[in-house]
């Protein structure tokens, strides 16, 4: 058989064994703290959304917290991820100005795996390991103490922790004490009053009455 | 002073060193940006002594970019010599014929290096000329960048229609009269392209070990196999006879100067827009300037490519302070190595001040260089064993791509190969293989 019909079948056979090759490597999940032993290698990592921006030609930097271990992911393009979302990112491993980074060349390989409103945090946890999760979008239940005009106290079903729920009384509300809520806010610590507060200010957090 | 002069002697460093990338097959300049790059804090540590004379850390990383950078100018001009001398076919056994190889064969070698190195000058000296222009058109006030980005993807689609529909390859299996042949060429261009694109997919995702620690992305191979190694594997299966060269000084007729200058235009124009689009390669560019112009002359061709390439390289290390985007291996290490401070003013950042000198300086010697050499190889390509040559070719470039990705590595340049000869077998352009890139970013505009 001439070389140009020869060509056309080993090209075509060529891609086919380099296919299942690249279904014998696929990328494994990794720790965060053994990412640099990955360098220049296909991996996936999963872990909450800590930090995020956007930087001035469209790719996105996100760092993300697993088993009190962070990294940075460096996204070609812009995703939805919001601060609290549990995500899972397919990347090369790769040394940025003396730091290890997820390399991910399209936003597609970026999962939410679970939207921070879907991951209920008790007050307790919220509580005992405050560091975890300050800054984040957080999802906590809990009942309706004493009310002012722009906050109310958020106590737990056993009543033993409470925590201030800054809201905007012109849309949220109005509501009343021992009423059951979902609320859906960010976990800040209040340095004038050396507390940790949950403040409703970004159009992803709401307040949701049980039962409604 | 002492700054200027290390400057001057990396320059020096740089050329030399674009000499043997551009004259050994393979090897490429990216190569060495990356081996640079991961010896960067060694090369900072044995030069320590400079700052006994008040040299900081800082300026050492921008002499190792100055150096990268007089590497790849150096290298577009001496690649310009294996790409005329080695891997022409026999032409009467050859359906695809590079231009270069073409005037090798009728015994002007020397010419077809004259004129891409006139070209690839030419379009440095344009773009230095055109360099606030270029700033202004692609940044600020008029952004073109940015719009572009804004319908990059329709821009690819409109460039991938543009390269298979301007086809003029015929495949005369079932006709040889008619618009049957002509209709085959574009349908196997389109072919071509869409095979690549996916063994492009494929490849993204397939691990690379190198054995001496210096992975390269898949593209090396890929690339080697797909244009490097079926022109070599093509001139040793006809086993051409390569005549007498003929080494006379050239000149240019009034028509011929007017010709080639508005090629080193096109080709320079074409050039700095391909280093925006991503995926597009100088082959892309040189079907843009040349269908814009209407002319398929093979002089006025490889005066073109040449421009397109000098022109790519360029406006990349421009871009990199405009756009602050990396468009080849060698910009993207010197991101990592010195500051980049965005080209926002009228005046220019001072790092990017320090690479046009190597630039410039690089081209200049460069030049001369290139044409002394490529007079050498004139002189002597027809006593050579030529087989021999293209086979120590092959085997050093497959060593090549071992040490930098492995076994793995190897398998991919051998199916690149084999893609990479439908086009050379079949007789249609070997840009069509540019669906490697092209049409993974068309799927991530999607």
């Amino acid at each position: 058989m001439q070389l140009k019909y020869l060509s056309i079948i080993f090209s075509i056979a060529g891609i086919l064994l380099l296919y299942f090759l690249s279904t014998l490597s696929q990328p494994t999940i990794i720790d965060l703290n053994e990412i640099q032993k990955y360098e220049g290698k296909q991996v996936i990592v999963e872990g909450i959304v800590t930090e995020s921006y956007t930087t001035k030609y469209e790719s996105q930097i996100i760092t993300i917290e697993n088993n009190n271990f962070s990294t940075k992911i460096f996204v070609e393009g812009e995703t939805d991820i919001d601060y609290g979302d549990k995500i899972q990112a397919t990347g090369e491993v790769q040394a940025y100005k003396g730091e290890w980074e997820v390399v991910v060349n399209n936003k597609r390989f970026v999962k939410i795996l679970q939207k921070w409103q879907n991951i209920t945090i008790p007050l307790k946890q919220l509580a005992e390991t405050p560091e975890k999760y300050e800054d984040l979008n957080v999802n906590v239940t809990g009942f309706v103490d004493t009310i002012f005009d722009t906050y109310f106290y958020l106590y737990d079903s056993e009543e033993e922790y409470s925590i201030i729920v800054v809201y905007n009384p012109f849309t949220q509300g109005p509501f009343t004490a021992g009423q059951k809520l979902y609320v859906n806010a960010k976990f800040v610590f209040d340095s004038e009053n050396f507390r940790y507060k949950l403040e409703t200010g970004d159009d992803a957090h709401n307040i949701f009455v049980a039962g409604d | 002073m002492l700054d200027l002069l290390l400057i001057l002697l990396f320059v020096l460093l740089g050329v030399i060193t674009g000499i043997a990338t551009g004259l050994l097959p393979g090897l490429h300049v990216n190569n060495v940006a990356l081996i640079f790059l991961s010896l960067s804090g060694s090369i900072v540590a044995g030069l320590s002594f400079l700052f006994n004379y008040g040299i900081t850390e800082q300026f050492i990383l921008v002499l190792i970019c100055v150096y990268i950078t007089a590497v790849a100018t150096s290298h577009v001009f001496h690649d310009i010599i294996p790409s005329t001398f080695l891997g022409a076919p026999e032409e009467e056994t050859a359906l695809s014929v590079l231009p270069a190889h073409s005037l090798l064969m009728e015994g002007k070698g020397y010419e077809a290096v004259y004129l891409a190195v006139t070209g690839s000058f030419g379009a440095i000296l344009f773009c230095l000329i055109a360099i606030y222009l270029i700033r202004f058109v692609v940044g600020s006030p008029l952004f073109l960048y940015a719009s572009i980005r804004g319908i990059m993807l329709w821009v690819l689609i409109a460039v991938t229609l543009l390269m298979i529909t301007t086809e003029k390859g015929r495949i005369e299996i079932f006709r040889k009269k008619g618009i049957t042949p002509s209709i085959l060429g574009i349908l196997f261009a389109a072919f071509i392209f869409i095979i690549s694109g996916i063994f492009g997919l494929v490849i993204f995702n397939l691990p690379l070990d190198s054995p001496i620690g210096l992975s390269s992305p898949a593209l090396f191979p890929a690339l080697a196999g797909m244009f490097g190694t079926p022109t070599l594997l093509t001139s040793l299966f006809t086993n051409p006879k390569i005549p007498l060269q003929v080494i006379e000084k050239i000149r240019f007729d009034k028509k011929a100067k007017k010709s080639s200058l508005l090629s080193v235009i096109t080709g320079s124009i074409a050039g700095v827009l391909v280093s925006i689009i991503p995926g597009t390669s100088s082959s892309t560019g040189t079907i843009i300037a040349m269908t814009v112009r209407g002319e398929s002359d093979k002089k006025q061709t490889i005066i073109t490519l040449a421009a397109v390439n000098a022109a790519c390289a360029f406006s990349v290390t421009i871009f990199l302070f405009v756009i602050l985007r990396a468009r080849s291996g060698a910009t993207i290490a010197i991101g990592e190595l010195m500051a980049l401070e965005e080209w926002a003013d009228i005046m220019m950042p001072t790092n990017l001040t320090y690479l046009l000198i190597a630039m410039l300086l690089g081209a200049m010697l460069s030049y001369f260089l290139s044409l002394k050499i490529g007079k050498i190889f004139a002189k002597h390509v027809s006593n050579l064993p030529y087989s021999l040559i293209v086979k120590i070719t092959l085997t050093f470039v497959t060593i090549l791509v071992f040490l930098f990705t492995g076994l793995m590595g190897l398998v991919i340049m051998l199916v690149a190969t084999f893609i990479g000869l439908l086009p050379v077998q079949w007789g249609v352009r070997r840009s069509h293989c540019m669906g490697i890139l092209m049409i993974p970013i068309i799927l991530y505009f999607l």
